[in-house]
């Protein structure tokens, strides 16, 4: 799901700036392998957050020691963020409430 | 905002082009790259750590491209290739896309001018703070006979104490003030100019709730009778005489009246009631006028009706307080309404009805028009129907193959709209030159000299052109890339009968097109009857190239009377003499002048509709028309005049040297003052004398020497007024003097030389308004003739894109079906079947168009009612007539194509594939 990914990469670029790869290793780890992306299609996310203005990209030099696009979130995107986040609880809360599951 | 930022994102996006393209690939290897080095650490080979992250990542060639859609800028690329694409087919396919550029900018051109005049007059506002509040109140009286049109013709509305009383005591509105016509007079040798403008009462300018926009409106003491004289020019008097020069606020103007300060000037968009006000004076009133006669109504009236009251409830609040009135003053008052009309409805009144129809005509022409270029566009497709069924087969979506056509029809339409706005420039300043130089009082002039190119006219070509575009380019689109889309490839090969469905499409659009032109013809046609009807009865005056114009007195012969001479009678005698030796020189001063014939003196200007009426009794009849009066207008003229002007003289004779003050009150009267008067032509030795006004005495009795013509002074439209003439040497008094000048050819050709003669003779005067009677005939029909020649126009247009159309439709017949006549010829049919059968679709389609557009124009026409002359709406042969010329048009539409197929030849017609 589109939104999903836009959540987890703006989750993931909460604390530090990171470039593609990076935030790819991060998903996997947070998510515990849970989601099978294909991880190309990370690229497609990050550039139309970047132009919804939800993120930025700084040119830095990556651990391969080439020039790499360092992704960070904005203050929109931090907004955005939160809103979308609530709202993925509230779901989440309700769809475990029919599911008959708590929630803790 | 949000929205915006991502908007100017992608637009970035889509400068940045190729470059961000390759950043997208490096970061999408620097990925994989990672990736590798990490499985190659995890002891994967090179190959297989390779492999393996490429795996992970998913089809490189796939992502790439939503890489690129995520950008957001493919609409826009497409729009690019749209265009470009579109542009090289337009090139290509010259010809018919020069037919529908012309043909576009022609009737966008047309119908954008004619739409700047109603935009003008119908939809401009005012330009007045809040206009809609705004009226004319007319005071009408219907025991007096006079109708509202009278009224409206400045005879008279209110006087000076009826206003006091509305503007103090009534209940209907917040302010009141009156205005009267006023001229002014530049004394000054090297540049004298005499001017038209209006003197207005305190509380003026907050009542239009427009002020000067340099200087000030008029002050207390300036509204005051012996207060000091002040002036406020309007814009363009000042632009012209004094060049724009603000500090000329402040200084004075030497005025004939004397010395006269300039106070202040309007705004450019200002204009009240006419044009050609050049300027405002202050309207004080003195004791005497408030103590003059309740019966002299000569004051105009505008008011600003109470915030909160519609102008119903105003209208019936004034009807209250005029009864009051009426109670109050039974002798002045009884039976005097008032009638409060909004100012805007004042101003376009006559030309109301004309505009709407204006309107319609305006969108009955764009929708020929579009109709027109989609069957263009029509055929065209279906010439194109195998190219698009390739792009099809090869993957393009029915989307993209409309976006391209509409691409091509918009660029065309957006093309013809700038040609067209450029037309309309043309157009609207001839239509400038078309205006009559007329005093207007308060009818629609004011507007339709305000017809220019402005935002809103500039806005509508706009949206004429797209919007004709998209109309234009979808029908033709969706047509094509219909169902049968897909058959097309094997339909063209096998060339059977013509497409059907796009026949059909294609007739009724040509249908349309005929029927809408027979209503624009039909109209058209009602109103040149009335034109022609008008000019072949004409005015009454059979003269050609006779020059009309006025010239005052010196001032410094009048101020020579005065300082020698003391008492008032004597001074009135002297100025009369003075007046009458003054133009006997002048006279004869321009009548030397190489190509003048004669000249002839009036007191009063022909016409104009401009004229002041004198009530007048019948010697021996004034018992029995005690209710009923007849009103005439006064001239003053010399012996020549009658000659000179062509007022044939039917009985009795014209004046002579000899009717002079001291012998008997001679006039001459025309035919229609005889019969109000007297009921009979036959009145030569008859009496009769101007009745008395109030505060003053009857005039002597006039013997009647002579009966003459009627001329139409209201306008060729209007019927004759009644006239009576007095010898100008027997009668004359003070007044203005209107010089007639026959001329041998152009009259206005000797304005100059006259104008010299006039200068040499009196020193610091003019002559104003110098104008052929030939033009102030045609202007005091404008109205009539500014719509024939608005609606005629139009209906030309299209009367011409109707059988555009029907030759369209034809020619596409023909080419679409040569493989089947070729083929029923070789199977024996004759030549004059397939002439026949053209021939048959051609009349077929005018008939039906005729017979539904006949039906339509005879709904529509009653709208221009009013502006007909001699004819009705209901005209059956105007409609015989226009059916017939449609059917004529239809017929030599048809004429190529059917030459064309009758020409096929059976053995070439089938071979063709």
């Amino acid at each position: 799901m589109q939104g999903t990914l836009d959540m987890l990469i703006l989750r993931v670029l909460q604390k530090d700036s990171l470039h593609g790869w990076g935030i790819s290793q991060r998903i996997h780890l947070l998510s515990e392998d849970m989601l099978k992306v294909e991880e190309g299609s990370l690229y497609p996310a990050l550039y139309r957050m970047e132009r919804k203005g939800h993120i930025r990209a700084k040119w830095g030099i990556s651990e391969l020691n080439r020039k790499a696009k360092f992704y960070e979130v904005t203050a929109a995107g931090k907004k955005h963020y939160e809103s979308e986040r609530k709202n993925w609880i509230q779901l989440a809360r309700a769809t475990a409430l029919v599911l008959g599951h708590t929630f803790s | 905002m949000a929205f915006i930022k991502d908007l100017l994102n992608r637009l970035a996006y889509l400068f940045k082009g190729s470059r961000l393209d390759d950043e997208m690939k490096d970061e999408i290897q620097h990925h994989i790259d990672f990736q590798k080095n990490k499985n190659i650490a995890a002891g994967m080979s090179e190959k297989e750590a390779r492999l393996a992250a490429l795996r992970r990542f998913g089809n490189v060639e796939r992502i790439k491209e939503e890489c690129r859609e995520s950008w957001g800028t493919r609409a826009f690329e497409n729009c690019i290739r749209d265009s470009r694409l579109a542009f090289r087919s337009l090139i290509q396919r010259q010809t018919s896309t020069l037919v529908s550029l012309v043909t576009l900018a022609l009737g966008i051109g047309v119908v954008t001018a004619a739409f700047s005049v109603a935009n003008a007059i119908l939809l401009k506002p005012l330009p007045y703070e809040d206009p809609d509040k705004l009226v004319m109140v007319w005071n009408t009286n219907p025991n007096e006979g006079r109708t509202l049109e009278q009224q409206s013709k400045g005879a008279r509305s209110m006087s000076v104490q009826e206003f006091v009383d509305w503007r103090d005591k009534s209940d209907v509105f917040e302010r009141l003030a009156v205005f009267q016509s006023w001229f002014g007079f530049v004394e000054s040798d090297e540049n004298p100019e005499q001017f038209f403008g209006y003197r207005v009462s305190a509380g003026f300018f907050d009542l239009v709730g427009v002020q000067p926009f340099l200087g000030r409106g008029f002050v207390e003491e300036e509204q005051v009778r012996g207060g000091p004289a002040a002036i406020i020019l309007q814009y363009d008097f000042w632009r012209k005489r004094f060049n724009s020069d603000p500090s000329v606020v402040g200084t004075t103007m030497q005025l004939r009246a004397g010395p006269t300060r300039i106070v202040g000037v309007m705004p450019p968009e200002f204009v009240f009631s006419s044009r050609q006000i050049k300027a405002l004076f202050p309207f004080p009133f003195t004791e005497a006028d408030l103590n003059r006669s309740r019966e002299l109504r000569y004051l105009r009236v505008v008011g600003r009706i109470e915030p909160g009251l519609s102008s119903e409830q105003a209208q019936a609040r004034a009807n209250v307080f005029a009864d009051h009135m009426a109670e109050e003053y039974p002798q002045s008052n009884a039976g005097w309404k008032p009638v409060l009309v909004p100012v805007a409805e004042n101003s376009a009144g006559e030309l109301m009805p004309a505009m709407k129809v204006l309107l319609g005509a305006v969108f009955c022409v764009l929708l020929i028009m579009c109709a027109n270029i989609a069957n263009l566009l029509l055929v065209q497709a279906s010439s194109r129907k195998q190219d698009l069924a390739v792009r099809s087969a090869l993957g393009a979506s029915r989307w993209a193959i409309v976006r391209g056509m509409l691409a091509e029809s918009l660029i065309l339409s957006s093309a013809g709209a700038v040609l067209g706005l450029a037309v309309a420039y043309g157009l609207v300043a001839y239509f400038q030159t078309l205006l009559p130089d007329r005093y207007s009082w308060g009818t629609s002039l004011v507007q339709a000299e305000a017809v220019g190119v402005d935002a809103t006219v500039i806005a509508f070509a706009a949206a004429a052109g797209i919007g004709s575009g998209l109309f234009f380019g979808l029908l033709p689109a969706l047509q094509v890339t219909g169902k049968s889309f897909a058959q097309s490839l094997n339909d063209v090969s096998r060339g059977a009968l013509g497409n059907r469905r796009g026949q059909r499409t294609r007739n009724s659009l040509v249908i349309v097109e005929v029927a809408l032109s027979v209503v624009m013809v039909f109209g058209a046609g009602l109103l040149v009857r009335s034109f022609l009807t008008l000019n072949a009865q004409g005015s009454g005056i059979y003269s050609d190239d006779v020059l009309s114009m006025q010239v005052g007195m010196p001032r410094h012969i009048v101020d020579q009377i005065e300082a020698e001479t003391a008492t008032k009678t004597e001074i009135d005698e002297r100025r009369v003499a003075a007046r009458l030796s003054f133009e006997t020189a002048l006279a004869s001063e321009i009548r030397r002048i190489p190509g003048v014939k004669d000249v002839t003196v009036a007191s009063e200007r022909l016409m104009t509709g401009w004229y002041f009426l004198w009530e007048v009794e019948a010697e021996g009849r004034t018992a029995a028309s005690e209710t009923e009066t007849t009103e005439v207008i006064r001239s003053r003229v010399q012996p020549n005049y009658f000659d000179l002007i062509g007022i044939p003289l039917l009985r009795g004779r014209a004046f002579t040297e000899y009717d002079r003050p001291n012998t008997r009150p001679v006039a001459v009267i025309n035919r229609q003052a005889a019969l109000s008067l007297f009921g009979s032509d036959d009145v030569v030795g008859k009496r009769f004398r101007l009745k008395s006004r109030p505060g003053r005495d009857p005039s002597s009795w006039y013997e009647i020497i002579g009966v003459c013509g009627d001329i139409r002074e209201d306008g060729l439209h209007m019927p004759a007024k009644p006239y009576v003439y007095f010898s100008k040497k027997q009668t004359e008094f003070y007044g203005s003097g209107w010089y007639y000048v026959a001329t041998e050819g152009d009259p206005y050709r000797l304005t100059p030389a006259i104008e010299r003669a006039v200068r040499a003779a009196a020193p610091g005067t003019i002559i104003y308004r110098p104008r052929s009677l030939d033009d102030l005939e045609r202007d005091s029909t404008w109205q009539l003739n500014y719509a024939t020649l608005l609606l005629g126009g139009l209906a030309l247009l299209a009367l011409f894109l109707a059988t555009l159309g029907v030759y369209s439709v034809l020619a596409v017949s023909v080419r679409e079906r040569t493989r089947e006549i070729g083929l029923r010829m070789a199977l024996g049919a004759q030549r004059d079947w397939v002439l026949g059968l053209f021939l048959k679709q051609g009349v077929s389609l005018v008939g039906r168009g005729v017979l539904i557009g006949g039906a339509l124009a005879l709904v529509f026409a009653q709208v221009l009612g009013s502006l007909l002359y001699g004819v009705g709406p209901f005209d059956i042969p105007t409609l015989a007539g226009v059916g017939l010329t449609l059917v004529a048009a239809g017929a030599f539409a048809s004429v190529l194509p059917v030459l064309r197929a009758s020409r096929v030849e059976p053995m070439q017609a089938l071979r063709n594939e």
